[in-house]
C-alpha cells in the first residue's frame, strides 16, 4: 500500500545523497562543532526499540505505523532529519482513551550508529504519558539519531519525558515535534547527561485554540562535552500559551547552549508565553550560553524571558554551612535542589526522581 | 566565658567594618546589642559564624577559651555556635524535612531515627504555633517574613546551640509572632547556653530575662549596661547616647 509517510520516505531516501551536514552559517548550528562528524562510518543494522511499559495504547511498526501517522508537514530539515526519515527503525504509538508506554531505545550488540522516529498518535480527550530511555554505550564513538512526533488531539493531555543517559563518546541528535490541536495539553521534558557533542530539537506547534505546552529541561556536562538545546513554541492560533524552563549544572569545560524560540505571527491574539534559563558553573572554565528569539509579529501578547549564569550561590552556601552541613555537602545539596525543581514535574515516581537527580550528580561529580 | 570577642577587627573588600569589638558572655546569659543603622551590627553576626567574605584584620573569637578563627562556619555550628538569619536564603528545591534530617545528622554526629524525628520536630513546631504543612515546602520558598524568623528558631530548638546570635530576630514580626518567638527563646534559655540578641528595638526585650545591654557604633561596643540602658535609648535616641559616650 502506497502511503503519505512511504512517500516521504522514498523522497528523504532520493535526497539523501545530496544532503551534507548542517552548516555553521545556519543559526541553529552555528555552535554545533559537527566538523569530525562521519556518519557514513556508523552501522544502524539491529537497533533495538524495547518496549518497557504499555498500557492503553497499540504500538505498530513498519508499514502499518507509516499508514497511521499524521506527519508533520514540510521536507526534512537537515541531514539528520532526512537520514532518519530514509533509514529510522519506526514505531507508533496509538494511544486508546488513557495509555502509558516506556521504551528503551539501545544499539544492539552491531551497531555504532541509530536512527529511531517515533510517533505518537494521541487522539481527542485522550491522556497519555510516554517515557523514552536513551541509555549511552561506553568505549568507541556512537551516533544516536532519536525522532519524535507527537499529535495531541483536541482536548488531550499529553506527558512525554525523554531520559538520556550518555556516556561521553556520542553524537547525539534528537529532535521532537508536537502538533497540538484544540485545548491539548502538552508538558514535555527531558533529563540529558554527558554526550560528546549533542543537539536537541523541541518545536510545538500551537496550531488551534485553547492549547498549552509546558517544555522543561535539565542537564549535566562536565569535562569537553557540549549540548546546544533549541526549544521551541510556534503559537499558530489565538488563546495559547507555553512556558519553558531549562536548567543546567556545567563541570570542567563543559558548554551548554540554550535557545528559547517564541514564534508569534502577525494577527494571532491573547497568546502568553514565558521562558526561563537558569545554568549553574562549577568550574570557571565551563561556559553556559542563552539565546532567547523572540519572534512576535502581533500586538496582544505576553511575553517574558529571563536567564542566570554563575556559581553557587554563595549565601546560600554560608547560610548551610551555618547548620553545621560541611561545604561539600552543602553544595551538593544545593545542586540537589537546583535540579529537584524540574525532576519534581517529571512522571515517574518520587524514588525515580530522586534517583535521576543523585545518579546524574555522582556522574558529574566524577568527571573529570 | 562561654563566648569572648576581644578586639575584633574586620573588613570587607579592604573597607573596615569591626574596629575592635570586645565582648564576653558568660555561660546561661543573654545580652542585646543595640545600634542604629549602618553600625556593623549584622557584620558583627557574619564575622562571629565565619562568613568567608569579610577579613579578620585583629583579634579573636573564643567558645569556651578556644580560639574559632580558623574554623569553617560548618564547624563552628557543630562545636555549638547558631546564627538566626535577618534574611534567611530560600534553598528552593530542598524540602524542610530533608533539610532538617541533614541539619540534624550533621550537628548530632548521626542520623536521627525518623519517628524521633518526626516527634521532635512536631514538638518545636507546635510550641512555635507553625502549621504542619511547612514541612511540605521548600526552605524558605515563598514564606513571609515572619515563616522565616519561626523556621530560624525552629532551627534554633532542635540544633540546642550553646550560643546563639540572633540578628534582628524581631524584624518584620506582628506583635503575636513577636510574643511567641520570644517566648520560646526565653523557654530555651539554661545554665549551659548563651545568647547575643542583635536588635534595633526594645519591644523583644520585655519579653526576656535580660542580664546585659550593650550600644554599638561605628563598628565597636561604646558602651554597657542593664536593661535600664535600653530604656534609655527608647527615650533618648542613638543619637544622644553615642554622644554621650563619644
Amino acid at each position: 500500500m502506497t502511503t503519505l509517510i512511504a512517500e516521504k520516505r522514498e523522497e528523504a531516501r532520493r535526497l539523501l545523497p545530496e544532503m551534507h551536514l548542517p552548516s555553521r552559517q545556519h543559526e541553529s548550528w552555528r555552535r554545533v562543532n559537527l566538523g569530525a562528524l562521519d556518519i557514513k562510518r556508523y552501522t544502524t543494522t539491529g537497533t533495538i526499540i524495547e518496549i518497557l511499559e504499555k498500557r492503553g495504547a497499540e504500538i505498530l511498526e513498519g508499514d502499518a505505523a507509516y499508514s497511521q501517522a499524521i506527519l508533520w508537514e514540510g521536507a526534512p530539515e537537515d541531514l539528520f532529519d532526512c537520514a532518519n526519515l530514509a533509514e529510522a527503525k519506526t514505531i507508533l504509538i496509538k494511544v486508546e482513551t488513557s495509555a502509558h508506554v516506556r521504551i528503551k531505545h539501545s544499539m544492539g550488540s552491531n551497531a555504532n550508529g541509530l536512527h529511531h522516529r517515533i510517533y505518537v498518535m494521541v487522539p481527542e480527550g485522550a491522556d497519555a504519558s510516554i517515557i523514552e530511555e536513551t541509555q549511552g554505550r561506553p568505549g568507541d564513538s556512537t551516533f544516536w539519531n532519536l525522532h519524535t512526533e507527537i499529535y495531541a488531539g483536541a482536548g488531550s493531555s499529553v506527558r512525554h519525558l525523554s531520559i538520556r543517559g550518555y556516556e561521553g563518546n556520542e553524537w547525539n541528535l534528537h529532535r521532537l515535534r508536537i502538533l497540538q490541536k484544540r485545548d491539548s495539553t502538552v508538558h514535555c521534558s527531558l533529563v540529558h547527561s554527558s554526550g560528546q557533542t549533542g543537539k536537541t530539537f523541541v518545536t510545538s506547534r500551537l496550531a488551534e485554540s485553547g492549547s498549552t505546552f509546558r517544555g522543561v529541561g535539565m542537564t549535566t556536562l562536565g569535562k569537553r562535552e557540549f549540548l546546544d538545546v533549541e526549544m521551541t513554541a510556534e503559537h499558530i492560533a489565538d488563546h495559547t500559551s507555553s512556558s519553558l524552563h531549562y536548567k543546567t549544572v556545567l563541570k570542567g569545560r563543559a558548554h551548554s547552549v540554550f535557545n528559547g524560540n517564541l514564534l508569534i505571527p502577525p494577527g494571532v491574539r491573547d497568546v502568553q508565553s514565558q521562558q526561563i534559563n537558569n545554568n549553574i558553573l562549577l568550574d570557571s572554565q565551563a561556559r553556559a550560553e542563552s539565546q532567547p528569539r523572540l519572534v512576535i509579529q502581533s500586538e496582544e501578547v505576553s511575553a517574558e524571558h529571563g536567564a542566570t549564569v554563575g556559581e553557587i550561590d554563595r549565601d546560600a552556601l554560608f547560610f548551610l554551612m551555618s547548620r553545621g552541613i560541611p561545604e561539600a555537602e552543602a553544595r551538593q545539596l544545593l545542586m540537589t535542589g537546583f535540579l529537584t525543581q524540574i525532576t519534581e514535574e517529571l512522571p515517574l515516581s518520587e524514588a525515580e526522581k530522586e534517583k535521576i537527580v543523585s545518579e546524574f550528580l555522582k556522574r558529574l561529580y566524577e568527571s573529570t | 566565658m562561654l563566648l569572648e570577642i576581644k578586639g575584633l577587627e574586620a573588613s570587607i573588600e579592604g573597607k573596615e567594618i569591626l574596629k575592635g569589638v570586645n565582648l564576653s558572655i558568660p555561660p546561661g546569659e543573654i545580652h542585646a546589642i543595640m545600634g542604629p543603622n549602618g553600625s556593623g551590627k549584622s557584620t558583627l553576626s557574619y564575622v562571629l559564624m565565619g562568613h568567608p567574605k569579610y577579613t579578620i584584620t585583629g583579634g579573636d573569637i573564643l567558645l569556651d577559651g578556644k580560639s574559632v578563627l580558623a574554623m569553617k562556619p560548618d564547624e563552628r555550628a557543630r562545636a555549638g555556635m547558631f546564627l538566626c538569619f535577618q534574611y534567611p536564603t530560600s534553598i528552593p528545591g530542598v524540602t524542610m524535612p530533608n533539610y532538617l534530617r541533614n541539619v540534624l545528622k550533621n550537628i548530632r554526629g548521626a542520623d536521627v531515627p525518623i519517628k524521633e524525628f518526626r516527634k521532635e520536630v512536631q514538638d518545636s513546631m507546635r510550641n512555635l504555633s507553625m502549621r504542619e504543612d511547612f514541612l511540605k515546602r521548600y526552605v524558605n520558598d515563598g514564606f513571609s517574613g515572619g515563616e522565616k524568623k519561626r523556621n530560624e528558631i525552629l532551627q534554633m530548638a532542635l540544633m540546642k546551640p550553646r550560643v546563639a546570635i540572633l540578628d534582628e530576630v524581631d524584624s518584620g514580626l506582628d506583635i503575636d509572632a513577636l510574643r511567641i518567638i520570644a517566648e520560646n527563646l526565653q523557654a530555651m534559655r539554661s545554665p549551659d547556653r548563651s545568647m547575643l540578641l542583635i536588635t534595633h528595638y526594645q519591644r523583644i526585650l520585655n519579653y526576656l530575662t535580660l542580664d546585659k545591654v550593650h550600644v554599638f557604633a561605628e563598628g565597636r561596643i561604646i558602651t554597657s549596661g542593664g536593661r535600664e540602658l535600653a530604656e534609655r535609648l527608647e527615650k533618648e535616641g542613638y543619637e544622644a547616647v553615642i554622644k554621650a559616650n563619644k
